[in-house]
């Protein structure tokens, strides 16, 4: 009964944790010389648009994680065959497209504003790209083919192919090609941003607890998605005996 | 009033994504509610057989 | 794979696979003439679209490798949806491993994919007279190696998708996120070629291409037998 109460207490804090990220990012001043804490650094060139990275990045981050995690419980299927994995597998598939798509929004509509256009082909838009063509593959596949073994099987193959192949465009394409993005090779303030001394400490405080925020949104809604897709497959076994 | 929301457009901004989080936050958090009650259900049925 | 009757035994049976398709090829000419129609076709919907214009080397570069890949991906397909739809699978499944018919099927698509680019490459250099192949090495390295990655990705996608029921749709569908990396190298590599840059500059995009077809051919041959084992 404890674990009950403790189950939905972490929800709350987590309910009041993220809405406080989103006060804070959102609402803290931004100054030309930040001097002590709460105020965020002005960036030239960027202003009020910086803010975009407590949103913006998490997702982004969290759309290649998603996909590891649905590739991680692919090859577990494949060696175990057991269908909770495929379930897994193919939730985290379903949330890794859902920020995905969420990524690839707000960026394009932040370029509109900052770049001028909302499409750059940029490399790091290619390969958020790429990420949604596999993303659209995967469940493509997985549409196509009715006999549940196989379905798992296969998409569990095709998920670990384009997880070979992927890390080119994630990892390697934007840091050796110039591009607009922070990090990529023409960028002389060397690295990606949130590593580097464009964020002040404030900055990095409320962007490492959005992470945390999105990340606990990312294993609460997971969580209900995996349990009802295993209610509704009980549900069809319990129909297919009768 | 066009004038307060051109100074202040960072705080409605704020105000528009707390209200589409606290949307999600309610629609997550029945919907863990009503999938208890789901699984609560299937067990018992699943107990007697 | 260590004792060396069991490679030579692995090598005879891919080469009887390589040889079955082969020899139906040759009866049927299926996939050939399909492929060479649609070279062709494409070749002169886009004479006819540039309309007298002459688009630069890298334009042109980039319209092959368009046509080398949709030729690709109406063609390559075939070896294992030919299979499932003769209903000869199974017999294959029992009278053969699964490694030699893997390797058997893409030494067939990499000889297939070679004959149809060659040709390719032969009707463009007819056709529009403004690509020129300034460094013929290059060019000829940029082809073999891009058909071979064409060719190996294309296999293992073509065993998944001759499971799936909507075949044909779904194979550029599966295949264009594996192949871009891929068709940017070639890409990139032809138009150097066209340049007339030398040989050791294209090092770079070659070291990617090879990497490339390891990396595939050595993840298919992994789970190649997840996916033929019903």
């Amino acid at each position: 009964m404890s674990g009950k109460i403790k189950n939905r207490r972490l929800k709350q804090v987590l309910g009041l944790w993220t809405t406080a990220v989103i006060i804070l990012a959102l609402g803290l001043p931004m100054v030309a010389h930040p001097s002590h804490w709460g105020e965020l650094p002005l960036i030239p060139g960027l202003e009020q648009r910086a803010r975009i990275i407590f949103f913006h990045v998490p997702t982004a981050w969290l759309s290649v994680i998603a996909f590891l995690t649905s590739m991680w419980f692919g090859i577990r299927y494949l060696r175990k065959k057991s269908p909770d994995d495929d379930i897994k597998s193919v939730t985290h598939a379903g949330l890794g497209l859902l920020f995905c798509i969420l990524a690839t929004v707000t960026g394009s509509i932040w370029a509109k504003f900052n770049w001028g256009s909302f499409w750059n082909w940029d490399p790091r838009e290619t390969s958020i790209f790429v990420l949604l063509l596999i993303y659209g593959a995967y469940f493509a596949l997985r549409s196509a083919i009715d006999v549940e073994e196989k379905r798992a099987t296969l998409s569990a193959v095709y998920s670990i192919i384009a997880g070979v192949i992927a890390p080119f465009f994630i990892f390697i394409l934007p840091r050796i090609t110039a591009g607009l993005h922070p990090g990529s090779a023409d960028d002389v303030n060397s690295g990606p941003v949130v590593s580097s001394g464009g964020m002040n400490a404030s900055m990095r405080v409320i962007f490492y607890s959005s992470v945390a925020a999105f990340i606990g949104m990312y294993l609460w809604m997971s969580n209900l998605r995996i349990r009802a897709t295993r209610l509704v497959q009980a549900q069809e076994l319990e129909s297919r005996k009768q | 009033m066009y004038d307060f929301l051109t100074e202040n457009a960072l705080y409605v901004v704020l105000l528009i994504v707390l209200v589409i989080w606290f949307g999600i936050y309610t629609y997550l958090y029945k919907l863990e509610g009503k999938l208890k009650h789901l699984e609560e259900l299937s067990k018992k049925q699943g107990d007697p057989s | 794979m260590e004792d060396p009757r069991k490679m030579k035994s692995f090598l005879v049976s891919t080469k009887a696979v390589f040889l079955k398709d082969w020899r139906s090829e040759l009866r049927t000419r299926y996939a050939l003439s399909a492929l060479v129609m649609f070279v062709l076709t494409t070749i002169a919907i886009i004479v006819f679209a540039f309309g007298g214009e002459s688009p630069s080397q890298e334009v042109l570069a980039g319209v092959l490798w368009v046509i080398i890949f949709f030729s690709g991906m109406s063609g390559l397909a075939r070896t294992f949806v030919a299979e499932e739809e003769r209903g000869t699978s199974l017999t294959l499944q029992l009278l053969s491993t699964p490694t030699a018919v893997l390797f058997g099927k893409l030494a067939f698509n990499v000889v297939l994919i070679i004959i149809v680019n060659t040709l390719a490459v032969l009707l463009f250099l007819f056709f529009f007279s403004t690509f020129r192949v300034s460094s013929v090495g290059l060019f000829v390295t940029t082809l073999a190696l891009g058909s071979i990655g064409l060719a190996s990705a294309s296999t293992i996608i073509a065993a998944i998708i001759a499971r799936a029921n909507t075949k044909g749709s779904l194979f550029p569908v599966l295949s264009l996120p594996l192949l871009l990396p891929l068709l940017m190298t070639v890409i990139h590599a032809t138009s150097l070629s066209s340049e007339g840059a030398f040989f050791s500059e294209g090092l770079d995009d070659f070291r990617i291409l090879v990497s490339y077809i390891g990396a595939v051919t050595g993840v298919s041959y992994i789970l190649f037998d997840y996916v033929w084992k019903d």
